[in-house]
């Protein structure tokens, strides 16, 4: 039986995945590992010896490395990530918190970045070389240019101990509301499904500078590769066949020069991920914004072991399967690669 | 690229033309392409990196010293006022430059060096090795790259060879991959091939012959790539894992800065933070225009 090109590919694409994710999971196990803390000096400080000794052979840390990374992978697919002894609750339990958080600032910070930098790399490449691209390309390294700790610190200076045009930089709400029933986990939906507009206004105002700061870092990348891949696009061919037969450039631009520009777009979407998620890390910790990075740094800075490897795993395998989830939908968008594994 | 630049300059037999054009714009059409931007972006980058090396001269005061005189405003005695512990912040901010580029610079070296020599191996060699190494680049690129740079750290301690050393770590795949595709779509041009017919070794077509053309992607790479590491390194400081106080570093400046704006002292902060973004700026102007320079694709446009 001949498989079908399209199945090939998307085995083929799943197959790497797999190894990727395996990688990743020894990756963020030994990660923990290799953390200069013992999780039973830090979580009972004065023991003796032989109790720590007994301790460490019923949490099983006097096994080789292999058995103790079985160990571990048994345990994530049974979903129990340990304990953090920093918040005293087990991981998934501080996940299910901090997850929607970090969701709903990644989720703004990247709509925003889009919908900045989309525009701005398609000026870019429709006016190639006049006044207008090299402002967007200034623009544009300024915002790649810009540290964002220190983006957020001035700003936060700026906006909320001068001009007072902010609320204070203390998380997702102001004391002064109750958290809206939470059913997407993201405030500012939560609150408008409620029908609670001043909920949904407050969790907003919240949330507008760190997703700006957040935002600004994806900015640059979206603008870069919409200008070189439209900049392409519009010497196909088909653009040049298109002003041939009078189209309206609005038309060609918009529509099929764009159109034709999209799987480089896309293909970069895993990156962008993954660079968001990073930014978090410290985007969260400037704004007190009580979300995966805040608690990943956290974790690390008091060498607190399981939040840490599930931090890592968890962004890791979230970035890998973006990558895969790009690479499946452009093999449907473009048929180009999807024949060339028709061979 | 040299045989494209010819004909903007005038042959040897006319001296006078040339010779009449002052210095600057020769460099600035011949050099920078009459890039403005570029130009403007490498002489920030000469500022700052004279000022870095002749640093310890340009400092009013020692960079470590404590004063009683705490959070001063900028006077002319202390230009960008005083920190927490009554130091002059413009000596610190000009102290920490220097520390901040050589520790990027020598972790984007190091990682020029390793990155290149494997994506030159991986694409030449082919087969098993290449595609192990490739899968170990993909894996290490799906991972949080500040976070795992963290970790690293606090496992060999913090300090400045431990951020060098991360640096260098978490560069090498961006190269790996870059020079791999380089190798790749050069080893089977005519001059490899010719090498190999007169007798080359392929460790002599390997470094002789691959690797000088696969040098100004390396170079375009490098310099973005500096940008992003001195960003980072930054930004490591600022979490509290990267350069320890009291050594001065921009990111720690930042984050002490911070816990000192409720009381009004905004130098504390503003100062190092532009220095910083200068810098990162400076850079990423260098390394656009070089890729614009360097790179046949974007030189027709």
């Amino acid at each position: 039986m001949r498989i079908p090109p399209l199945a090939t590919y998307v085995l083929r694409r799943l197959a790497i995945s797999l190894v990727v994710l395996f990688g990743v999971t020894a990756i963020a196990f030994s990660m923990s590992y290799l953390l200069p803390s013992d999780p039973v000096t830090s979580r009972y400080p004065d023991i003796t010896d032989a109790q720590r000794a007994e301790m460490r052979r019923q949490m099983g840390l006097d096994q080789p490395m292999v058995v103790q990374y079985v160990r571990y992978m048994e345990s994530v697919f049974r979903g129990d990530f340990g304990r953090s002894f920093g918040t005293g609750n087990t991981v998934g339990q501080d996940l299910a918190i901090r997850i929607p958080a970090t969701l709903e600032l990644a989720v703004f910070g990247i709509v925003f970045g889009i919908l900045v930098g989309l525009p701005m790399g398609m000026l870019g490449a429709v006016y190639r070389g006049s006044w207008v691209d090299h402002v967007t390309r200034v623009l544009n390294l300024m915002a790649q240019s810009i540290p964002a700790f220190w983006l957020g610190v001035t700003l936060i200076f700026w906006l909320y101990f001068q001009l007072r045009v902010v609320p204070s930089p203390i998380g997702r709400l102001s004391p002064l509301f109750t958290a809206p029933p939470g059913i997407t986990g993201l405030y500012t939906i939560d609150a408008m499904l409620a029908g609670r507009w001043d909920v949904a206004g407050a969790a907003l105002r919240q949330l507008m500078l760190p997703a700006f700061v957040l935002g600004l870092g994806v900015v640059s990348p979206v603008a870069r590769i919409t200008r070189a891949a439209m900049s392409d696009s519009l010497k196909e061919d088909y653009i040049t066949f298109g002003r041939a037969l009078g189209l309206r450039s609005r038309q060609l631009i918009l529509g099929d020069a764009f159109r034709g520009a999209l799987i480089p777009i896309v293909t970069t979407m895993g990156f962008i991920l993954a660079n968001v998620l990073a930014g978090a890390a410290i985007v969260e910790t400037v704004f007190a914004w009580p979300g995966l990075g805040r608690y990943a740094v956290t974790a690390i800075t008091t060498s607190d072991m399981a939040p840490v490897s599930t931090c890592i795993l968890l962004i890791a395998s979230s970035v890998a399967v973006a990558n895969l989830l790009v690479d499946l939908s452009y093999a449907f968008i473009d048929p180009r690669i999807r024949n060339e594994y028709a061979r | 690229m040299n045989m494209r630049a010819e004909p903007m300059n005038p042959p040897a037999t006319l001296p006078t033309r040339s010779a009449r054009r002052p210095l600057w714009r020769r460099v600035y059409f011949g050099v920078f392409g009459g890039d403005a931007l570029g130009f403007a972006g490498s002489i920030l980058l000469a500022l700052l990196l004279i000022v870095a090396i002749v640093g310890p001269l340009l400092v009013t005061h020692d960079p470590l010293l404590t004063t009683p005189k705490t959070l001063l405003a900028p006077s002319a005695e202390h230009w960008l006022g005083t920190d927490h512990f009554g130091r002059d912040v413009f000596s610190r901010t000009i102290t920490s430059l220097r520390i901040d580029f050589i520790v990027a610079g020598l972790g984007v070296s190091g990682a020029v060096l390793v990155g290149s020599f494997l994506g030159l191996v991986c694409g030449y060699v082919g087969g098993w090795f290449d595609e192990l190494v490739m899968r170990l680049v993909d894996i290490v690129q799906s991972f949080p790259l500040l976070l795992i740079a963290m970790v690293l750290i606090l496992v060999m301690g913090p300090g400045v060879e431990s951020i060098i050393i991360v640096t260098v770590l978490i560069n090498i795949p961006t190269y790996a991959r870059v020079i791999r595709g380089e190798a790749l779509s050069r080893k089977t041009l005519e001059y490899i091939d010719a090498a190999r017919c007169s007798g080359a070794s392929e460790a002599s077509i390997l470094f002789r012959h691959l690797m000088p053309n696969t040098l100004s992607p390396i170079i375009v790479h490098a310099s973005l790539n500096l940008a992003a590491a001195v960003g980072n390194v930054a930004a490591l400081s600022f979490l509290g894992v990267g350069i320890r106080p009291p050594t001065p570093d921009l990111g720690v400046m930042v984050a002490e800065g911070t816990n000192y704006l409720v009381q009004g002292a905004w130098w504390m902060s503003i100062g190092p933070g532009l220095v910083l973004a200068a810098t990162i700026f400076s850079l990423n102007l260098v390394g656009d225009c070089l890729e614009g320079r360097l790179d046949p694709r974007r030189m027709e446009g």
